[in-house]
């Protein structure tokens, strides 16, 4: 009896052995794109417009294809459109794949680690998604590498591209999507459906009136000016410094954009000189100057002194709303509502001045937007560009979703019938907060292909438009982020000694020169052999 | 020493055993770590390169196993190595050379093949020649040398041995708790050794979009020559060390001021408060601290400074390098002190009161007793806690991510926040480099623990693995 039961025993857990093991292997590697034989649709829109003279262009854009619908697609998107639990993310996902006639399935990484996995997703080969957005720098990298998916010419003959919708600024947006593929030539990988928008500055007037700036007309309008404006403002406010930024240089492109009046026209990256040659902005005398003022703004007080350890942007919004600091470098459009709306919660006066680019600055940058692109792993990219990428800016329904979510969900139309108002959004204990959904995923000030018919548009407040309207009357592009296997093998560690640069600098641990000698000893060589890559030399 | 034959409690300088006779002779050395050395040895060959290019920097065109067509060759190599080990462990020693030798025969097979498929004027010979030749060499030297029993096993009267059956025979009698074993066996061949192929990435380039390809050593040559790789791996043996020895110290001084407290309810309420902190997030501790230590007015430590007029201005603790490893050990005493006081607790408890009571009679004052009994009573647990540890000084990583900073990077970068860098710091990971980087850090904490296990042999009389 005893050694049955030890016979059962061990039979028994070998069975469930088995079986858990047989439990492991039940996913079916890609399941990602899975297509439909019989809704196939002829794309005789398709025709040759298309002058780029690429291998891959005439294999797949002149003659008119049968471009199959996919039934699925997996998607792979940041924090910028609407939050599961937060504002009904489901009712639009839902209502996308409802319009589509497609089961999109969206995986949401959290917002603050998604590069992490992006770099995860790509690793697992079985796992790909079939569209994934990009930031910018990231976009460069799998494009090199040939991770993503040559677009340019389904781009070109796309119903977006020719349904004559596209804003006037487009073209040159659209310019900034080409970047190197792995045959070393200008392609498109990716598009997005909005301007990649920038920030602006903006400076609180309570904290300007206090030091006497009555009017945002008297804020400065140039670098000597705007030193004193500081001071006066640091003098004014109890010796707090004004200025705040999540780290004294971003990990993003572009890099300054959080404090534009200190790097001026310095560009911490690689980028083109006057003659079209590729050289290293770190270095440039402007970075040198910009590294100047970095420091005299710390030893002056009037940056503030946790500007090296607090580095996430969600920190210093909260200062911020808590009246640490008085001028904030943020994004124009809805975020000056959302920094006012806050400022207003905690009982703040929040009258919010956007300041004009000082004369140094010359134009906010309008950085490179995260790309929306498809996998190489895609089974159907054509399918999926058609479909998916193609509907975004179709003028009607699927943009309205894109834009401003579901109707009587996000939005509502107004009694006019033209214009729609923001509903109340939803937050994680399910109960409606007082906020109300501004946008979806691009705003419209910032769309890049208009509606068919009239834009329902109406702002939820002027501030928007005055921060957006600031912004755009100066903006210029942000400089290209380019990619080579050198760079690509060595950019954490150019990157990690222009960091450590910029912060010994403002701390005052070096000075300027002793800073670059101690970038040009550590990565000097490494910095060369990347620009005679790019150079091809 | 105790007999072999009958374990009776031999005196000194015996030669007899005075029970069964038996004669005192030592026993030969283990010879078997030289064979199965010899087949590690060969298998790591397996994966360095036959043949590489001898003009490129890095070597990066290299050709082994890994590139070859008939990837059948690799698998068969390893699993008579694995065999060549596994034959040599259970004694049969005959068979072990057989598949080293075997083994050996196919790399030279492969080899030719190699060389005939990608051999070209710039080539030389890669290292897995020379390593195989000595794996091999040792492999069938240390079993020929077990075989022959050049030093022989002490002769023991087979009246005292009481199985002489064979492997298989005991396997086969105790063969259902071999079955209820199997489970567990299975689950560390798939979640323990089955991941370890991975590491073959280390000689790969493996970048996302792309498939790996065979680079032979260039990953480590690459590793080796860069400063920011040097400097994290001093920075995580200073840390952890430091760490350690300032933890395992304030440790011993916590559980020897509690075991002096007379006072139960409050020696437990000070017990529950110091262990506290050790259940908390790093990130949330980062968090209080990185507020606490601001130069800002948010920052309570410098207001209170201030107050007390011990500065005029306030310090910077996180992000200055010259005080950033000092507040960083003050955080992990304050973290971890506590928690680790348990184990020390628990053996002045075993302490005996009389010794305390005798050496009170005999005129010790409380800095003696703790001084000739609780000390040495501690020793050993302090040594056994110390040597544990000093295996994981290599697995650093949440604690100083959650606190370093762009200026502090020079003494804060550890190896692991380094392979983070590297993986997530921008542009497309290598997978290949981060795995050298890996496979390097593993090898050097084996290489501690081997130590830890000789020093705790030494110290203790036994080991710790």
């Amino acid at each position: 009896m005893k050694k049955m039961t030890k016979k059962a025993v061990s039979l028994g857990l070998v069975a469930t052995m088995a079986l858990s093991m047989t439990a492991c292997n039940s996913a079916q590697g890609n399941n990602s794109t899975t297509t439909s034989a019989p809704e196939t649709t002829s794309t005789t829109e398709t025709t040759s417009t298309s002058t780029t003279e690429t291998t891959s262009t005439a294999e797949t854009s002149t003659e008119a294809a049968e471009v199959v619908k996919p039934d699925k697609i997996k998607v792979m998107w940041d924090g910028t459109i609407f939050k599961e639990g937060e504002n009904y993310a489901e009712d639009f996902y839902k209502a996308l794949s409802d319009k589509l006639g497609i089961d999109v399935e969206f995986t949401r990484p959290d917002h603050s680690g998604y590069a992490d996995q992006i770099m995860l997703a790509f690793a697992d080969k079985n796992n790909i998604p079939d569209v994934i957005i990009l930031p910018a720098s990231y976009y460069a990298s799998l494009a090199a590498n040939g991770a993503l998916w040559d677009m340019t010419d389904a781009w070109k003959n796309s119903d977006t591209y020719n349904s004559g919708r596209l804003v006037s600024i487009a073209d040159k947006i659209i310019d900034s999507w080409y970047v190197t593929g792995p045959d070393g030539e200008k392609h498109m990988y990716g598009m997005y459906p909005a301007r990649g928008n920038g920030t602006v500055t903006y400076v609180k007037a309570s904290w300007a009136k206090a030091a006497g700036y009555e009017t945002k007309e008297e804020l400065p309008t140039n670098w000597a000016d705007y030193q004193t404006f500081l001071l006066a403002l640091k003098e004014a406010n109890g010796g707090k410094a004004p200025v705040m930024a999540p780290g004294a240089i971003s990990s993003e492109a572009p890099y300054i954009n959080y404090l534009p009046e200190f790097y001026q026209d310095a560009y911490p990256d690689f980028i083109k000189d006057e003659n079209g040659e590729w050289i290293d902005g770190f270095t440039t005398d402007a970075m040198k100057d910009a590294l100047a003022r970095l420091a005299w703004g710390y030893s002056e007080g009037v940056l503030n002194a946790d500007i090296i350890t607090k580095t996430k942007t969600a920190d210093v919004r909260n200062m911020f709303y808590a009246d640490d600091f008085g001028i904030f470098n943020y994004w124009a459009g809805t975020w000056a509502y959302n920094l006012k709306n806050n400022l207003g919660k905690n009982g703040l006066d929040d009258e919010l001045w956007a300041l004009p680019a000082i004369d140094e600055v010359g134009g906010y940058y309008e950085r490179l937007s995260p790309m929306i692109c498809i996998t190489s792993a895609c089974e159907n990219p054509e399918g999926v560009f058609k479909y998916f990428i193609d509907t975004m800016l179709d003028g009607g329904d699927v943009q309205m979703l894109w834009m401003y979510g579901v109707e009587d969900v996000h939005y509502e139309w107004n009694e006019d019938g033209k214009t729609i108002t923001g509903l109340p959004t939803q937050n994680t204990a399910g109960t409606d907060k007082i906020t109300k959904t501004t946008k979806n995923l691009f705003e419209a000030n910032l769309k890049l292909a208009n509606f068919k018919d009239v834009d329902p548009y109406v702002s939820a407040d002027p501030v928007i438009e005055e921060s957006f309207e600031l912004f755009d009357s100066t903006a210029v592009m942000a400089p290209e982020v380019n990619m080579s296997d050198v760079y690509n093998d060595n950019s954490s560690e150019i990157w990690t000694y222009r960091k450590d640069v910029v912060a010994k600098v403002t701390l005052g641990e070096m000075t300027v020169d002793e800073a670059m000698d101690y970038y040009e000893e550590n990565v000097g060589e490494i910095v060369q052999e990347v620009l005679d890559s790019f150079n091809n030399k | 020493m105790l007999c072999k034959a009958c374990n009776t409690d031999i005196p000194k300088k015996a030669k007899k055993c005075p029970k069964c006779g038996w004669t005192v002779r030592k026993d030969p050395k283990n010879i078997k770590p030289i064979a199965i050395a010899g087949a590690v040895i060969s298998f790591i060959g397996g994966l360095l390169p036959f043949i590489q290019d001898s003009t490129s920097r890095n070597y990066k065109v290299a050709y082994s196993f890994m590139n070859y067509d008939n990837k059948a060759m690799w698998y068969i190599f390893m699993l008579l190595l694995v065999a060549s080990v596994i034959l040599c462990a259970v004694k049969y020693e005959k068979f072990s050379i057989i598949t080293t030798v075997l083994a050996a025969v196919i790399f030279g097979i492969t080899y030719n093949n190699i060389c005939g498929q990608y051999g070209a004027p710039d080539m030389m010979v890669g290292l897995a020649m020379p390593v195989i030749i000595v794996g091999t060499v040792l492999g069938v030297a240390g079993c020929f040398l077990d075989v022959l029993k050049l030093k022989k096993k002490p002769e023991v009267d087979q009246r005292y041995l009481g199985n002489s059956r064979t492997v298989w025979q005991k396997m086969y009698i105790h063969r259902w708790f071999y079955v209820m074993a199997l489970p567990v066996i299975i689950f560390v061949i798939l979640f323990n050794y089955l991941p370890m192929a991975g590491l073959r990435y280390a000689f790969m380039s493996y970048k996302l979009g792309a498939d790996p390809s065979y680079v032979g050593i260039s990953q480590f040559l690459v590793m080796f020559s860069k400063k920011l790789f040097w400097q994290a791996f001093t920075n995580t043996l200073v840390i952890s060390i430091v760490k350690l020895i300032l933890n395992t110290f304030m440790a011993v001084i916590i559980s020897i001021l509690l075991n002096e407290m007379t006072n139960i309810v409050f020696k437990k309420s000070v017990q529950t408060i110091i262990y506290l902190p050790h259940f908390m997030s790093w990130v949330v501790v980062a968090s209080i601290f990185t507020m606490m230590l601001s130069r800002s007015e948010s920052g309570f430590i410098n207001q209170l400074l201030m107050k007390l007029h011990l500065t005029d201005a306030p310090l910077s603790f996180l992000d200055n390098s010259k005080r950033w490893r000092g507040v960083y050990y003050l955080i992990n005493i304050w973290k971890d002190t506590g928690w680790g006081t348990i184990l020390f607790l628990a053996t002045l408890s075993g302490i005996s009161p009389e010794l305390y009571e005798a050496a009170q009679i005999d005129g010790a004052n409380r800095f003696n007793r703790m001084r000739y009994i609780t000390l040495p009573a501690l020793a050993n647990t302090i040594i056994t806690v110390f040597i544990l540890n000093l295996a994981k000084v290599m697995n650093l990583f949440e604690s100083v991510f959650v606190l370093q900073n762009d200026a502090v990077i020079e003494v804060s970068d550890v190896i692991q926040t380094y392979v983070y860098r590297q993986s997530f710091g921008g542009g497309i990971p290598d997978y290949g480099y981060t795995t050298a980087v890996g496979l390097f850090r593993s090898i050097i904490s084996c290489v501690l623990v081997l130590l830890c296990n000789f020093a705790s042999k030494k110290v203790r009389g036994r080991g710790i693995v």
